[in-house]
């Protein structure tokens, strides 16, 4: 089914094109959800919220920008709304001063990189980890950020840093990147795709 | 430790590796957001059904509904021209009786109902009257007087028929004294007694001996105003696609061959219920002849017994049109006509707005009980559809938005038994529905016509 019939049909309410258009975009959009949520459970409860509001809200996309954005820019404000609501982005808005933070020394699978990489990202502290999402993942700036949590942008841009820092150190204590290696290939296994 | 990050590198590494990873949901998920939608969408009917009934019910409370518990027919009055050269007394019509339910009034109230502290219901009758100097009644002048006439039981008010011609000069006398006590000279009051006892009835037989022809009145147009349900049994006719049916596309794995035959032996569709809810106002233009129009919502449906496959090419060959060259139509669709891994029922729906326009003509009866036969012409909008059309070659149905048409025209046609009571009609009798265009535009080769059986229980109100 092309994208344009897909789009037809759910602008229709027709089943199949909505079981369609989730087929082909909930894997990805699952995962953006996971970076975000607590666990597995959450993060599909954000899919379906987000997906709820897809569907309903289809007709208001205009072709001015990739279907895949627009769907995922729902999937992203959905996430950033439900970790408000349950109040635990709030909760731990004192990131800014949580220096030191001792990162949890779980096992990180090393089956795949990319899901490596993706649970390393989600041993960062929720705030943190929001930021980098945010600002690094999906593309936002740091105005946008500050308005889409509700801080100031300088916060924003501090936390950034913190995360980045503190992601890095993650990450090459997983042996996932190396330190001090040339521009471009930070992460050690990229070349080889192992 | 030395730290050689350049941003920009780090940023787009961490989203590359961050957009390679996929994860499945479980299946609750889509079953979560499915049963979300499907029940927004009841959600969405049941609001449209509590509307309807609302705007029914006020209806009914403020238009139909009798504001009087009893009702009386309105006596029929007819004036006589005097066989003498006297003052003539000209009733001019018999007011509409109003009611008053307070029991503590026991008072006159015009053209209305008293609650005396007996708990007896009473009415009163107010006659206008003028006086006129001669036999001519074209130059009568707007009353000055009425005849009021109280105190008449309501269970026999419908069947006195007042027929009289007062000597002026001795109704005034007779009046002036109750006129002076009861309603400070305006009116002019009988004793109700008089139409309730056949020796007082004596009073006005003395007149019977003069009457004459009675004067024609312009039959008044009646304005009416009705609300209709019918359930409906609602079902299609299709033909067409014998000159633009199409191989099956060599994409269309596997291949179906071409089927011969009538197109509505090689479909699997069932009628199924509807329903239609409309209101309209209605002209009386003669006796027996009413104009009528009005809104109404139509909900048609029939059944499509399918089969469920895996997705597959779906090919429409479309017709030349004034605005469309010969062509094809290719989509995806899951749901084939002949055979696939399960069944599938499927319905098409088409939620329509009407604008029925028509006239009804009264065939038997009296003013009471009626037999009428009716029909109208429907301008019809389709506010929302859910359609599935079939492939030239019978293989498959799909959805084609495109192809359905907006615009339509129906018909009506309908006989009913009506029952006139105190001013509100009911009625009830079959109707039949046809969609005088095709559901789809011209460039679909395969025509499909709606049709509607049902019986429509009505119930009319006068206004005026």
């Amino acid at each position: 089914m092309t994208e344009e019939a897909i789009f037809s049909g759910c602008l229709i309410n027709d089943p199949v094109a909505q079981r369609e258009l989730y087929g082909k975009y909930s894997p990805k959009m699952l995962s953006v959800c996971y970076r975000f949520a607590h666990n597995r459970e959450d993060a599909e409860d954000m899919l379906q919220e987000g997906f709820i509001k897809v569907f309903s809200q289809i007709h208001t996309f205009q072709n001015k920008g990739a279907f895949e954005g627009w769907i995922r820019r729902i999937i992203v404000h959905t996430c950033i709304n439900h970790l408000k609501k349950n109040k635990k982005f709030n909760d731990s808005v004192d990131i800014i001063h949580a220096t030191g933070i001792q990162v949890r020394e779980e096992s990180v699978p090393s089956i795949v990189q990319a899901k490596q990489v993706v649970e390393c990202i989600r041993l960062l502290p929720i705030g943190y980890r929001t930021v980098l999402n945010l600002y690094a993942i999906e593309g936002y700036n740091h105005k946008e950020i500050s308005e889409m949590l509700d801080v100031e942008e300088s916060t924003s841009r501090s936390q950034y840093t913190r995360a980045k820092q503190m992601l890095e150190d993650i990450l090459i204590r997983k042996h996932i990147i190396q330190p001090a290696r040339i521009k471009g290939n930070w992460f050690g296994l990229t070349a080889t795709g192992q | 430790m030395e730290r050689n990050f350049y941003d920009t590198d780090f940023e787009d590494l961490l989203k590359e590796k961050a957009d390679q990873y996929k994860m499945y949901p479980s299946d609750k998920v889509w079953k979560g957001i499915d049963r979300s939608l499907r029940s927004r969408r009841k959600w969405y009917w049941t609001g449209f059904v509590v509307l309807l009934s609302g705007i029914s019910y006020l209806a009914v409370n403020e238009l139909i509904k009798p504001s009087n518990p009893v009702r009386i027919q309105q006596p029929i009055v007819r004036p006589e021209a005097p066989a003498f050269n006297t003052p003539q007394i000209t009733p001019f019509s018999a007011a509409p009786i109003a009611n008053s339910q307070d029991e503590q009034t026991d008072r006159l109230v015009p053209n209305g109902f008293v609650v005396q502290k007996s708990d007896q219901l009473t009415t009163t009758l107010e006659i206008p009257l003028i006086t006129t100097a001669s036999n001519d009644l074209s130059d009568v002048q707007a009353p000055s007087q009425s005849l009021i006439i109280a105190g008449i039981d309501p269970k026999t008010a419908n069947a006195f028929n007042l027929r009289f011609m007062l000597p002026v000069l001795n109704l005034v006398s007779n009046n002036e004294e109750a006129t002076a006590s009861e309603t400070g000279g305006k009116n002019n009051i009988l004793n109700p007694g008089i139409l309730t006892s056949p020796a007082e009835n004596n009073h006005f037989n003395w007149l019977q001996d003069q009457a004459v022809p009675e004067i024609k009145t312009k039959p008044s147009r009646h304005v009416r105003w009705q609300l209709a349900f019918s359930p409906t049994v609602n079902y299609r006719k299709m033909t067409g696609a014998k000159n633009a049916r199409l191989n099956s596309s060599s994409g269309n794995i596997p291949l179906a061959l071409n089927i011969p035959g009538d197109i509505n032996s090689l479909l699997d569709h069932k009628p199924a219920l509807g329903f239609e809810l409309g209101t309209h106002g209605l002209l009386s233009l003669t006796r027996s002849l009413t104009l009528k129009g009005g809104i109404q919502f139509n909900y048609s449906k029939y059944d499509i017994h399918a089969y469920k496959s895996r997705v597959e090419l779906a090919t429409i060959s479309l017709n030349a049109t004034a605005f469309q060259s010969p062509g094809t139509l290719t989509s995806y669709t899951d749901i084939r006509n002949f055979s696939g891994s399960s069944s599938e029922e499927l319905k098409n729906q088409y939620f329509q707005l009407s604008l029925p326009v028509g006239l009804e003509l009264r065939l038997l009866g009296n003013d009471r009980v009626q037999l009428n036969i009716a029909g109208t012409i429907q301008p019809t909008y389709l506010l929302n559809g859910n359609t599935y059309l079939i492939t030239n070659d019978y293989k498959n149905y799909t959805k084609a938005p495109s192809l359905v048409r907006k615009w339509n025209m129906n018909t009506g046609f309908e006989a009913f038994l009506s029952y006139d009571r105190g001013g509100v009609k009911w009625q009830i009798g079959p109707q039949f529905r046809y969609q005088l265009l095709s559901s789809y535009k011209n460039a679909y080769p395969i025509k499909e016509y709606l049709m509607e059986y049902g019986i429509k229980i009505g119930v009319t109100k006068t206004i005026r």
